[in-house]
């Protein structure tokens, strides 16, 4: 093949080009179309494909084994993308969002063998960076795994992909409460009673099992178009920080910051529980459900004004506005129960749910 | 890597145990770590199980009959991955969240038959993982200028006079740029994804 005359035959040119031929007769090639030009230009000419370079260019899209870095999508609109140990997660087909939160955003998802639709919580990254808040969390969603209960939202496990930390849930069609305050206002007092009995005899399941949620409210309970209220992120809390504020401090400063993040603002979090997170048992939980029914029959936070440090000093020293003072239907049992619900002292509170 | 003619198969039963151990798991073990998720196989479980697939290999790799059979490595493969799972769940009693153990065996089983759609996701991700690793460990063994003349034409899908003008090199490199590291890899892979070896001359 030395020989400009005799030219390689075009399938010996195909194949050099996709890199098929021994290594002499490549060497021949080569050598033949450092002279011809006319055979570069017919290999150049030839498909590229085959069977081996698809795999290939399939292959290219996987990570590789030490970054994330390729294939890397990211766009600059403010919608969370899918973390990228989770893009092509063989366990996992990962879908939109369904649902933004303090400690992470929600995603729909598909569990690829048992083919069932999860959703998966993808904790913030801020939350997890230390090693003694991810056992926390995984100990507590161990716990919470245990629960099985119509008026909880089942979670799965809790897993982590490179650096990500996620809770894998049962995936409920709903609207959270506060969503539906916000769209409908102040709820019928049936109604409003229902969900909060409902959620009730959830937190009741838990506390038989020793949980507590220690984060109810109304943006933590779901409501399915069945009606049903279903009690979402148990063992989530956990990843506040232990001490959230002390209220007799006046310097409250970083921790609560910290705090305001993950909790949202302290609109429904019970005295004791503002002091010491530790602390808080099923009768904070109580205390919570019942500022939720505040929320729920007044279509308002207890406390309105002021900054998250005087909203938790006015958990801690006095009483919102009468519901009956706010509307006028609400029965006086049910004011009664509300006063119950949240009194100062967890001892003079319902004591289980 | 001295021997550039041998496929990495041929490597891994040449070199000492020690040494095709690191190859081994550079090469294997986010395709294992991947299916073990699948088996809710977690954590330290994990880390063990891994340890005993890829060791397993790394033993009888020596001893693993081609005989010409297209798929033969990662079916030989996967049947040790099948048997370490299949004990794994027979014998710990550790339930997994979303399946109870029996539900696992059974999914095993339906792994096993090298027809149904589990083995043919195998397959196909065996094959990607393996080159995965075969592109990162190939990429430095060449220049820059013939891996990305290579990247462009073969991986995304440019013209060889594209890539020809933009790079401001000749024609005939960027064709020997593509047609070596293709053969390379190839060689490479020969013996461990089939696709590699449908060569046209006698090897």
């Amino acid at each position: 093949m030395t020989n400009k005359a005799s030219h390689p035959t075009n399938s010996e040119l195909a194949a050099y080009g996709l890199g098929q031929l021994d290594p002499e007769a490549a060497a021949a090639v080569e050598e033949h179309i450092n002279r011809c030009e006319p055979c570069c230009e017919t290999i150049a000419g030839y498909s590229t494909q085959d069977t081996f370079v698809g795999l290939l260019q399939e292959a290219r899209e996987l990570p590789t084994q030490s970054s994330g870095a390729k294939g890397q999508r990211t766009t600059d609109s403010d919608v969370p993308e899918v973390p990228a140990p989770l893009v092509d997660h063989p366990r996992y087909e990962v879908f939109g969002l369904i649902g933004r939160g303090g400690m992470g955003h929600v995603f729909r998802a598909r569990h690829r063998m048992m083919n069932r639709t999860v959703a998966l919580k993808v904790i913030k990254q801020e939350f997890v960076r230390k090693p003694e808040a991810v056992d926390r969390f995984r100990r507590e969603v161990t716990a919470a795994v245990q629960l099985s209960h119509p008026n909880i939202v089942t979670a799965f496990d809790a897993e982590q992909a490179e650096d990500v930390h996620y809770l894998v849930m049962e995936c409920v069609d709903g609207i959270d409460l506060a969503e539906l305050v916000k769209d409908r206002g102040a709820l019928p007092v049936a109604e409003a009673c229902d969900y909060v009995r409902q959620a009730a005899v959830g937190l009741q399941h838990a506390h038989e099992r020793g949980m507590v949620h220690r984060d109810i409210k109304p943006h933590n309970l779901m409501v399915t178009d069945e009606d049903t209220v279903k009690i979402l992120d148990f063992g989530l809390a956990s990843l506040a920080p232990v001490a959230l504020a002390n209220v007799e401090t006046t310097e409250l400063s970083g921790d609560l910051t910290a705090a305001g993040a993950i909790m949202g603002t302290p609109d429904f979090i019970s005295p004791e529980q503002a002091k010491d997170a530790r602390s808080a048992d099923i009768r904070s939980d109580i205390y919570s459900l019942g500022m939720t029914l505040y929320f729920l029959l007044s279509g308002r936070v207890p406390f309105g004004e002021g900054t998250a440090a005087d909203k938790l000093k006015l958990h801690g020293e006095t009483h919102p506005v009468k519901l009956n003072e706010i509307r006028s239907d609400v029965p006086e049992g049910v004011q009664k129960i509300f006063d119950r619900m949240t009194a100062k002292d967890p001892a003079e509170r319902f004591q289980s749910p | 890597m001295t021997d550039t003619s041998l496929s990495l198969l041929q490597r891994l039963r040449d070199t000492p145990e020690s040494q095709s151990w690191e190859r081994l798991v550079e090469l294997y073990a986010p395709l294992i770590r991947s299916w073990l998720m699948k088996y809710e196989v977690q954590d330290t479980d994990a880390a063990d199980l891994m340890q005993e697939v890829l060791l397993a290999v790394s033993k009888d790799v020596r001893r693993f009959e081609h005989a010409g059979r297209p798929g033969a490595f990662r079916a030989w493969l996967k049947e040790i991955l099948v048997n370490r799972l299949r004990n794994f769940w027979r014998t710990r009693d550790r339930r997994p969240k979303l399946a109870d153990g029996s539900m696992m065996l059974e999914h095993l089983k339906d792994f096993e038959n090298p027809n149904s759609e589990l083995s043919q996701l195998w397959n196909a991700e065996h094959d990607r993982y393996v080159l995965r690793q075969l592109l990162t460990q190939v990429e430095p063994q060449v220049t820059p200028q013939t891996w990305t003349a290579f990247c462009r034409v073969a991986l995304e899908g440019q013209t060889p006079r594209e890539v020809a003008s933009e790079m401001g090199i000749s024609l005939n490199a960027v064709v020997i740029a593509k047609s070596r590291v293709l053969n390379k890899l190839r060689q490479e892979a020969n013996g461990i994804v089939e696709s590699s070896s449908n060569f046209l001359a006698d090897r």
